[in-house]
């Protein structure tokens, strides 16, 4: 979740949708758990949009394992072939993204940020992107845990 | 969070030292001569500078003014003397401004030259008032300034002194040399190659402590923290920087990357130290993780490329949640590395009598588990198609892997246990799991690289697998998944490597 608001501010507005916590990260994360909405979770986001205009919303995306990721708001593309700077931008324009920055390290990645996070289902627009030509694959930056063994 | 936690706790320990009369303060002759004793070799230069400059000025030393304060443990006999310079660390955000006015206000100047930590100076006070028990005094009220994450005397201490008595004997400490017949191989090569280049081994995890005695001499510069961003301070610092009561667990120290380098390439060399797999070659250290925090996907899959552009062998003790970056990753990283021949990307399989965890199930990744003093699998490793071999670890007769300690004073797996690994705190005995066998194996790999630094990977992997050890549960004709091709042969595997065509 984004917002401007402090987390009080935050916990207050949202005390009748559900519980909110702070998950420590490099820049903590403020995770809400919904209570009281039913539904499939594109429905339970879509409904959360329309409440809190001012708040933006990424949902939690689980793996195979059912392990919680924490998106960033930051989308990775993988690209088949290096883009050129000209592809970048009409990816860009065509799914309303702005760059954030080529991969400095893997000249086949580059990583952008939808324009306006708040009305983007994170993983809708995922698999639109994973669909262009050139783009091999595409996901979402998220915060996971790890375990030294 | 992890890092006022640490402030918190070196604050209170300080006190609890002086205040609690745990440190017994001396100003007799005698004990100055137990000083005087400290190992001119693990001293910096700059310690030992000044310290004999104090030894010429001996008839001073005699005033009570001028005297350097020492204290003696009463529990374990070790020395420490708190000497005129201070060590202090500033917040990440604080201005350079901020950080003199606040050595200002406590009469503090910047020792010269560039430090080495971000945010870390050692200071001194330029009228000589502050000495000994008065520093400690300074230091404690500098750390309580809300700018100030730790102060404290610089103190020239025991901990640096490698005579301790109540160590191990080295032998018993170092079981595994021999059951992996790393000295056999020692007679080819120790991590150099024949052009004297050092292999260079990258250790991922939550950051090594390069200024360690036994790890500063096979530190290559290069080493990056990850889990900060590009740009921000302490960026440039792969050392430990999150620590947490109870200060010798994994969970919330980054006390684990200290270990798994020493495994790699600790220098050794002096009795009662730990000793590397691969003592020549060189470790790049690089911090991934911070504390139990959550770290971000996209930074340690930069992390390993990073390492890939620096160095041949990858050493990964760790497991993650999946992640299509980090496959990819390491996926590239084992077919680009090294020019095109490939890195050796070496990851623990884990601990949890299971299916082999992410990133070591990934295509590319070499994935290590875990055997025992009694010549079997260790019970705990995990198991599955992609395990290629086993190394020695903690699971039979209470044994352990002997490596380096974060050496911090009170921090680290073993912070003074003379049983534990000893009782300076530098080593540790009991250290296990995968994430013991994994940089072992990465030392090997280090060892055949400097033998023939053209092999590719998958030669590599080839020789791995026709020189290892069968133990009790091995295929005899081949691998399973339980111990894949068996157990880790250091001596078999360099001797194979030198007679590949």
């Amino acid at each position: 979740m984004a917002s401007t608001q402090t987390f009080v501010e935050l916990r207050e507005r949202l005390r009748d949708v559900g519980t909110l916590e702070t998950l420590a990260a490099a820049e903590p994360i403020t995770l809400l758990t919904v209570t009281n909405s039913p539904g499939e979770p594109r429905s339970r986001w879509a409904s959360l949009v329309e409440q809190f205009d001012d708040i933006a919303f990424l949902p939690i995306l689980i793996d195979r394992q059912d392990q919680p990721h924490y998106p960033t708001g930051h989308i990775t593309v993988r690209f088949a072939k290096a883009p050129s700077d000209e592809e970048l931008q009409t990816l860009a324009v065509k799914y309303r993204l702005q760059l954030r920055e080529r991969n400095k390290y893997d000249p086949l990645q580059a990583s952008f940020t939808p324009k306006d996070l708040r009305s983007v289902y994170l993983p809708e627009i995922i698999s639109e992107v994973s669909r262009s030509d050139n783009v091999s694959s595409a996901w979402a930056n998220v915060r996971s845990r790890h375990r030294l063994v | 969070m992890a890092l006022l936690t640490l402030k918190r706790k070196l604050k209170s320990e300080l006190r609890l030292k002086t205040a609690d009369s745990k440190w017994e303060f001396h100003r007799d002759g005698p004990r100055l001569k137990v000083s005087m004793g400290v190992d001119r070799d693990n001293l910096t230069r700059t310690s030992w500078n000044t310290f004999q400059s104090h030894q010429k000025e001996r008839t001073e030393l005699e005033r009570p003014e001028y005297c350097p304060s020492v204290f003696v443990n009463p529990d374990t006999g070790a020395v420490r003397m708190a000497y005129r310079e201070m060590v202090i660390r500033f917040e990440s955000q604080t201005s350079a401004r901020r950080q003199h006015q606040i050595l200002r206000k406590y009469g503090l100047k910047i020792r010269e030259g560039k430090p080495k930590v971000a945010n870390q100076l050692t200071v001194y006070d330029p009228q000589r008032k502050i000495f000994g028990y008065g520093l400690i005094q300074t230091a404690n009220a500098c750390a309580a300034e809300d700018e100030v994450l730790f102060a404290t005397p610089n103190f020239l201490s025991e901990f640096r002194r490698d005579s301790t008595p109540s160590r191990m004997p080295i032998a018993a400490d170092l079981w595994h040399l021999d059951m992996i017949q790393v000295r056999q191989a020692w007679n080819h090569t120790q991590g150099r190659d024949r052009n004297a280049r050092s292999v260079i081994v990258a250790v991922l995890d939550d950051g090594v402590e390069t200024g360690h005695p036994n790890l500063s001499p096979n530190i290559v510069a290069g080493g990056r923290d990850f889990f900060l961003n590009e740009g921000e301070p302490g960026h440039l610092d792969p050392g430990p920087k999150s620590f947490r009561a109870p200060f010798f667990s994994s969970n919330g120290n980054d006390i684990h990357g200290t270990a798994c380098a020493g495994i790699v390439a600790a220098a050794g060399g002096l009795n009662g130290d730990a000793i590397g797999i691969a003592p020549q070659a060189q470790i790049l250290p690089i911090k991934i993780f911070s504390g139990s925090l959550l770290a971000e996907d996209e930074k340690v899959a930069n992390a390993i490329r990073y390492a890939v552009s620096k160095a041949d062998v990858l050493s990964c003790s760790w497991e993650y949640q999946e992640s299509d970056d980090i496959e990819y990753a390491v996926q590239d990283g084992a077919v680009n590395g090294r020019g095109g021949r490939g890195c050796l990307l070496f990851f623990a399989v884990g601990n949890d009598q299971g299916d082999i965890v992410f990133p070591a199930s990934c295509n590319g990744a070499i994935a290590i588990g875990a055997s025992t003093h009694c010549n079997s699998a260790a019970d705990y490793t995990n198991s599955g198609p992609q395990l290629l071999l086993v190394a020695p670890s903690t699971g039979c007769h209470g044994k352990g892997i002997f490596t380096t300690d974060v050496s911090f004073p009170d921090r680290g797996y073993n912070a003074s246990n003379p049983l534990m690994g000893g009782s300076n705190g530098q080593h540790f005995s009991l250290f296990g799991g995968t994430s013991a066998s994994t940089p072992m194996a990465a030392g090997v790999g280090a060892l055949m690289l400097a033998a023939r630094n053209d092999l590719s990977r998958d030669t590599v992997c080839g020789v791995f697998e026709q020189s290892s050890d069968k133990i009790t549960g091995s295929n005899p004709t081949g691998r399973n998944d339980r111990l894949g091709f068996g157990r880790l042969n250091a001596a078999r595997a360099v001797d194979a490597t030198l007679k590949l065509p």
